[in-house]
């Protein structure tokens, strides 16, 4: 299946730990995994254990605007998406689910 | 190179996302297949993805070139 996650909450809510455990439970799974991080969200993408989702297949996207806005730099694995790069995400996607 | 001619142009100084996109778009649609827009940017994540959808969409995207500080331009050619 091909799942994407989107997480708009911050890091210290309780649905941080819902979409890590969700993406590492699909990766298990060996569903392809796409996590797509935006407005408080982005900064999630500062953590190891979103680094490590990376390292194990997820592929991790950003709004670049949330990003810039909060002076945030993603390192390389994550790449620069937006609204436009997230309204296609969905369409591909065969589950949704929004964390926010 | 053969200076590329631009059919149409559209500053979008001040403009952030989603609107760089959405605005873009909207010209591009008033255009023929085979001319020219130029995006004028002066917002680093837009530069990075309005090329980015523009490809998307299936345009053409010519040239991305930093023109001053905190100043770029897309030219994009519509295909369809």
């Amino acid at each position: 299946m091909n799942l994407l996650i989107v997480l708009a909450s911050n890091p210290y809510s309780h649905d941080f730990n819902t979409a890590v455990k969700l993406a590492t439970a699909a990766l298990e799974r060996n569903h392809r995994l796409k996590i797509f991080f935006m407005g408080n969200g982005i900064y999630s993408i500062l953590r190891e254990e979103i680094k490590k989702l990376a390292e194990n297949g997820a592929q991790i996207y950003y709004c670049a605007h949330n990003a810039q806005q909060r002076k945030i730099k993603p390192e390389e694995w994550a790449e620069s998406s937006s609204m436009y790069g997230l309204s296609k995400l969905i369409a591909e996607a065969d589950k949704v689910i929004m964390l926010d | 190179m053969a200076e590329i001619k631009i059919d149409r142009e559209l500053d979008l100084k001040g403009e952030v996302c989603p609107f760089t996109f959405v605005k873009s778009k909207l010209i591009i649609e008033q255009m023929e297949p085979g001319q020219v827009l130029k995006v004028i940017l002066d917002y680093k994540p837009s530069v990075e993805n309005v090329p980015k959808s523009m490809r998307e969409e299936g345009q053409e995207v010519l040239e991305v070139k930093q023109t001053g500080e905190n100043l770029w331009e897309v030219l994009i050619r519509k295909v369809k």
